[in-house]
């Protein structure tokens, strides 16, 4: 848990008396396209670490070739994976630095966040942030014609304990994830650290049941909910709503008008630096390319800096 | 309950002396805000923990956080319970939930911690704010 500065209540109110006299806060946009499972994750974790020494928030918009599956940080590599039919497939597997569930990365497109929490108007509390990222994602989804909610507003979220979490993401919407109707349409995840965020999302332009189900045999149901209903009517992409599959560019360019108009942010379009790519390797060497990482055990012991 | 005997870091753990050993956990404020606690991630016995470093991560509503070490000192003991059963956290934060028992590199260490009044006047500001928060978000499902 990160310490609330004493002064900080403070700070914040006259941020938001003095907000409509400022110039909006400036954001970097980086729209780094398709890379693979371990370059992205790393790459976000970079961000954040970018975040923590002071770098201006971050919204990246990015997309997974090849295809992978990205397991939460806590989450079991057990036998709901099949790690031989990923491989057979030609689909990457990686580890993220977040929590939640696996999901497999096709046909999307992924936003992530790397923000200080006081550099959120609304606050950099957990369900204070979620709620504020989600209300920009909301608003991006309706500028494509999407009307995508919070699940936790409404009334569809599922409680979600240690002892009946499903393997796969799109399987049960959480509180924190977004939805139409009751199909789940935002899968995200956190990680806090040193009073900053990383925020990660996956937003399906479709999603493929039975491929979902060759490489993740978990996906058959909710695992807790044996016989329930198949993932194709628990979760569904843009395309799944639009009846047409917007392009890459055309959803993150709503995305990021989302983010802009909400969050009353600049965002400015920006390259990678040299520093956050070298950052990313070094990354991917220690972590995420890493096969001791990917098969890293859930709720264990470990040493303080592991 | 009644909390004298417990001092309190800025970062929402608990540090509570136990003879030559002191109890580290985290307060009923950090896990409320973390909601149903998932998964425990914390040191082994013998692993060395710093002050305000990373001593484990906790996962809750597909956030993972760091758990802060309120002080420095080496783990002699780690609550297994809390590791195969998480929401031992949500449940009883300052007894059953307990993280890890350390012998502390230096026992005043303790004595700039919080006491709990004082961390009872932090956690109020922050509520404040976050009350500020939540009718923020009150005001923008209504637009």
């Amino acid at each position: 848990m990160t310490p609330l500065p004493a002064d900080a209540a403070s700070r914040e109110a006259d941020c938001h008396r003095d907000r409509p006299l400022d110039p909006r806060p400036a954001w970097r946009l980086l729209i780094t396209g398709p890379a693979e499972g371990a370059y992205n994750m790393a790459l976000d974790e970079a961000l954040l670490d970018g975040a923590i020494a002071g770098g201006r928030p971050v919204l990246r918009i990015y997309a997974w070739q090849p295809p992978a599956v990205s397991l939460g940080y806590f989450q079991q590599l057990d036998e709901a994976i099949d790690r031989a039919e990923i491989a057979r497939r030609g689909f990457g597997l990686v580890r993220r630095p977040t929590g939640g569930r696996a999901i497999l990365h096709k046909d999307e497109v992924t936003y992530s966040v790397a923000v200080r929490h006081r550099d959120l108007a609304a606050g950099g509390s957990l369900m204070g942030s979620y709620r504020t990222i989600s209300r920009a994602i909301e608003a991006g989804l309706q500028l494509l014609g999407v009307a995508a909610e919070l699940a936790e507003r409404s009334g569809h979220a599922k409680h979600q304990t240690k002892h009946n979490l499903p393997t796969v993401c799109f399987a049960q919407p959480a509180k924190v994830d977004m939805v139409v109707g009751s199909r789940k349409i935002v899968g995200s995840a956190q990680t806090r650290r040193a009073g900053a965020l990383l925020q990660h999302g996956s937003i399906p332009l479709s999603i493929d049941a039975r491929e979902h189900l060759a490489v993740m045999p978990g996906a058959s149901s909710t695992e807790a909910e044996a016989g329930g209903p198949q993932l194709d009517e628990l979760a569904c992409g843009i395309a799944d709503i639009l009846g047409r599959t917007p392009s890459f560019e055309e959803t993150a360019q709503a995305l990021a008008a989302g983010f802009a108009e909400t969050l009353a942010i600049e965002l400015q379009p920006d390259q990678v630096s040299a520093a956050e790519d070298r950052a990313a390797r070094e990354l991917m060497a220690e972590k995420y390319s890493n096969a001791a990482w990917t098969a890293k055990p859930g709720s264990r012991k470990s040493a303080p800096d592991a | 309950m009644a909390l004298d005997e417990y001092r309190f870091s800025e970062a929402h753990t608990w540090a509570k002396p136990e003879g030559d050993e002191v109890r580290i956990g985290l307060t009923d404020f950090a896990v409320n805000e973390l909601g149903d606690i998932i998964f425990v991630e914390l040191p082994d016995v013998g692993a060395a923990i710093t002050a305000d470093d990373a001593l484990g991560t906790v996962e809750s509503a597909k956030a993972v956080e760091d758990i802060v070490a309120p002080l420095s000192g080496e783990v002699v003991r780690v609550n297994e319970e809390v590791i195969n059963a998480p929401e031992l956290l949500n449940e009883d934060p300052y007894q059953a939930g307990w993280l890890i028992a350390v012998t502390v590199n230096s026992p005043q260490d303790l004595d700039e911690l919080l006491s709990n009044d004082q961390y009872t006047s932090l956690v109020e500001e922050t509520d404040e704010e976050d009350q500020e928060e939540e009718e923020e978000d009150l005001f923008s499902d209504d637009e």
